[in-house]
């Protein structure tokens, strides 16, 4: 279609400005574009335009402000005016009419509608040139409105100063204050903020905001007075206004300061939940003495991952393509077990629960390391394990029931055990009730002496490894590194540096050949850290923790701890000595005057 | 045998791929084409080309005539370099691997994407049949639009790849969420049929009113057949999102089933993550 003239197209938001401007060009328009007052005036001086189409507000001044500039201005008041206008301000359009408006409409656009009222409003012309300026700011002169179309309502506007940060603020958004989405502030003004997001609200609809400030997170109420979906690819833009407050007060000038100061403290990816994933990716060198290399992921509330914010840390390449496989694998069946889900993945492998479709009951399925399954040595080890713990029937040991290969996938299947760890209790505190303390220490120390009776190391003894079941059960877990104690082992032969380092044995640090007398020591020190609510040792770097292990007297319990007992603080002082013929020498013992503690 | 398609494939890739699941796989390699059907096929792989953007849309056209099937789209590069997956996954693929990656890696990855769904367990039969049921009933009811269910699979991470999505948060009893996702143009039938308007004067406000009506029903009506049962719940707020590629986070250690629905040629999804609060809520692993 061929008009005398442009279409003058004004809207702050550039994707909408896109939008509509490649509909128009679709519909043989030529059309002139800006996204704020003062361009426009420019294009307007330069340009013959037909037709204004404008938003109520503008990235400098509002629509109504150059309505009243072109209506005041002799050489431009016979060029139609339309305005765009969110639902809530069909009033201020009316009043717009008076000033010489010739239509308007609402958001969220309809764009065969826009079409049909500019066809209604433009008569078809012949003969001009099609020229499109692409929605770019133009940069040419800049005139300002004349003083005195823009001044009554220049004063009024100032109460309503809209500020555009450089940088994107993320906020949090939520109709009932549980599920979380993520938006971001894309103007802010005294009165509210305009933000992306992709909560597709409706005008009146109330929400809660949640921002992150420096002493904590502070939700305020608000409500929706403007939403813009220019299309459903992209998310929708929602304005929304927040009552005064000091809560909003307190908000408001910190997201202005952050604006002043270039900074945004918030941009370090808000989570959009309650909590985000807690995913922990530790590099040998730099690891936390604690936990090893082991990938966690945590995940207790619902979670939404914008497009823009991906919830995770992408761990390093090698780490990041175990946690995918595992991920391949949920919802699928691994010959008689299906993985119902992901539990977690350690450094041996990937753990599901899993459902034994032939027993009919819950599993815990061990899927192996891809990188470990493909090595022969490993892949024995892991038969190994399986054996071993198959030898150890016993109330406090997790079983194991099968071990297969299905699709290339190596798996065990094992007692599933609902309940939390040791680790769990110390993390919530719950670690200063000695009498249950030393009754787990005792369960503990019997289930160990039984292994032991079977010459088996455990190796790797540490508050994860102790399970609670739901109904009170303790359970050792986690043979992966255990060793059968042969006689075979020499003196002097080196042995690979294998455990937690928090809870590591001085002989084991060592290289010594090991027996039953580590598992002892790392048995103490798991329960050093069970009363006294920290490790035994702690250090910057696993180096560090190591050396305090080999070179540093341990401070006694009972200085951590003065509810615990003169008696247990020796008890654990002598399970952790750094020699082992100092150390208990036996779990007998150690029960002997556990029991001679608690009666 | 597995059928897989691969997609605008080097002669590189199609060896690599031909290496990694020759044995086990029918592989055809195709060019890209807005038109292509996946019926019958296990899994898509593509060769990203140089243009994001286009690679992004080749992705998006491919996740739309998936038609919210389970098949997994694999996108292949050639480059030692580290490649952001975040706005290919944002469009839809479900993994983007490198030549460059360790072979085993890839292998088991691709292998793990082509092991079979899993049937539902009993237990999840008894709360998703009632939802399978009241969706049907609701869409004809409200709708008078015929549904008709046609599968259901499992994930613990699911992303959407729809338009538009009506989330329900559920509380009470339980924990969890459940979520109606559709294409932009089935959800504007929906809601045009439910309004009882023609489907161009559909605009957001009326998507955003009718998709929350709709998982506001399936969850009010749903709720009612589970009293004094474990999974009773209360809900909540409905919330309506939009935008490309969303993606819903669910419990942790708790399956969550993708319910596939036809209505004619177009398909929509229900995501349903229900846990009894008294149901464990910390499983770990054995031995």
């Amino acid at each position: 279609m061929h008009i005398k003239g442009y279409i003058l197209l004004i809207n702050r938001e550039k994707k909408f400005l896109e939008t509509v401007h490649k509909s128009l060009l679709d519909a043989g328009y030529s059309v002139l574009t800006a996204t704020t007052m003062s361009s426009a005036v420019n294009l307007l001086s330069n340009n013959t335009v037909a037709l204004v189409i404008c938003d109520s507000e503008l990235n400098d001044f509002s629509g109504y402000d150059l309505l009243r500039f072109i209506k005041n201005n002799p050489q431009l008041e016979k060029i139609p005016f339309m305005f765009f206008v969110p639902v809530h301000d069909q009033g201020n359009a009316g009043k717009a009419f008076k000033w010489g408006a010739t239509d308007f409409i609402v958001y969220p656009l309809d764009g065969k509608i826009l079409i049909e009222r500019i066809g209604a409003i433009l008569s078809p012309q012949d003969g001009e040139a099609k020229i499109s300026i692409s929605p770019k700011e133009d940069n040419r002169e800049h005139i300002s409105p004349p003083v005195n179309a823009a001044s009554p309502v220049q004063k009024e506007r100032r109460e309503n100063d809209r500020i555009v940060p450089k940088d994107s603020i993320n906020v949090e958004v939520s109709r009932d204050a549980i599920l979380w989405l993520p938006g971001q502030i894309k103007n802010i003004s005294k009165q509210g903020f305009l933000m992306e997001t992709p909560l597709l609200g409706r005008p009146g609809m109330f929400l809660y905001i949640r921002v992150q400030l420096p002493n904590g997170k502070c939700v305020l109420e608000s409500q929706v007075r403007h939403v813009s979906i220019s299309n459903h690819q992209l998310l929708a833009e929602i304005g929304v206004e927040i009552g005064a407050s000091i809560a909003w007060t307190e908000v408001y000038n910190y997201i202005i300061d952050l604006i002043d100061t270039g900074k945004n403290p918030v941009a370090e990816r808000l989570s959009v939940s309650g909590k985000i994933p807690d995913i922990k990716t530790i590099s040998a060198e730099k690891a936390q003495p604690e936990t090893e290399t082991i990938v966690v992921i945590k995940n207790n509330e619902t979670i939404y991952t914008p497009p823009s914010q991906p919830n995770f840390n992408e761990p390093p390449n090698g780490k990041a393509l175990e946690i995918r496989f595992y991920h391949s694998l949920v919802g699928k069946q691994l010959g008689n077990y299906k993985a119902v889900s992901f539990i977690g993945a350690g450094a041996m492998g990937g753990v599901f629960k899993g459902w034994d479709i032939i027993l009919e009951r819950n599993v815990a399925l061990k899927i192996i390391s891809y990188k470990l399954s493909s090595i022969d040595s490993f892949r024995e080890m892991f038969v190994k394990e399986a054996r071993l713990v198959s030898q150890l029937s016993h109330p406090n040991i997790a079983q194991i029931y099968y071990i297969d290969q299905s699709d290339d996938v190596f798996y065990f299947a094992m007692e599933l055990i609902s309940g939390g760890t040791l680790k769990d209790m110390i993390k919530g505190g719950s670690t200063l009730n000695s009498a249950k303390g030393l009754e787990y220490l005792v369960t503990i120390c019997r289930t160990l002496d039984f292994v032991s009776g079977k010459n088996i190391i455990h190796r790797d003894i540490k508050p994860e490894n102790i399970m609670i079941g739901d109904d009170g059960t303790l359970k050792v877990v986690d043979f992966g590194v255990a060793v059968v104690n042969d006689g075979k082992n020499k003196k002097g032969k080196s042995e690979n540096l294998v455990g937690s380092p928090y809870y590591v044995s001085p002989d084991c640090i060592k290289g010594l050949p090991l027996d039953s007398r580590s598992d002892i020591y790392s048995l103490g020190a798991t329960f050093y850290h069970f009363f006294a609510g920290v490790p035994p040792f702690e250090g910057e770097n696993v180096e560090d923790v190591l050396l305090k292990h080999l070179n540093e007297d341990l401070v006694p319990l009972k200085m951590k701890n003065s509810a615990v007992s003169n008696w247990l603080s020796d008890i654990i002082a002598k399970m952790m000595a750094k020699n082992p013929d100092d150390r208990y020498q036996h779990y007998k013992d150690i029960i002997a005057d556990l029991d001679l503690l608690m009666h | 045998m597995n059928k897989i398609i691969g997609i605008d494939c080097s002669p590189k890739v199609e060896a690599a791929v031909s290496d990694m699941l020759g044995g086990k796989c029918d592989i055809q390699f195709e060019r890209f084409h807005d038109e292509m059907n996946f019926n019958g096929y296990q899994m898509i792989i593509l060769e990203m080309g140089a243009n994001q953007e286009y690679v992004s849309q080749q992705i998006r056209k491919l996740r739309y005539a998936c038609n919210f099937k389970n098949i997994p789209i694999i996108l292949i590069h050639d480059s030692e370099k580290d490649i952001s997956s975040q706005p290919y996954m944002i469009a839809g693929v479900t993994e983007v691997l490198s030549l460059y990656d360790p072979l085993p890696a890839c292998k088991q990855i691709l292998s793990g994407y082509l092991i079979p769904n899993r049937e539902p367990l009993v237990e999840e039969l008894e709360y998703l049949k009632p939802f399978i049921k009241n969706t049907c009933h609701i869409l004809k009811t409200m709708a008078a639009i015929d549904v008709e269910f046609k599968e259901v699979y499992f994930s613990n991470a699911i992303r959407i790849f729809g338009d538009v999505s009506g989330i329900m948060g559920l509380s009470g009893n339980v924990e969890g969420t459940i979520v109606v996702t559709f294409y932009w143009d089935m959800a504007k039938t929906i809601v045009a049929k439910m309004m009882g308007t023609e489907e161009g004067a559909v605009d957001a406000e009326l998507i955003h009113d009718g998709v929350s009506e709709i998982i506001n029903m399936i969850s009010g009506t749903t709720k009612k057949e589970f009293v004094d049962s474990q999974y009773y719940f209360e809900i909540t707020l409905p919330s309506v999102v939009v935008g490309p590629g969303h993606q819903i986070g669910h419990l942790q250690d708790t399956s969550v089933s993708a319910l596939i629905f036809q209505v004619g040629n177009q398909s929509f999804a229900l995501h349903v993550c229900i846990r009894p609060k008294n149901s464990q809520v910390n499983v770990r692993r054995g031995a």
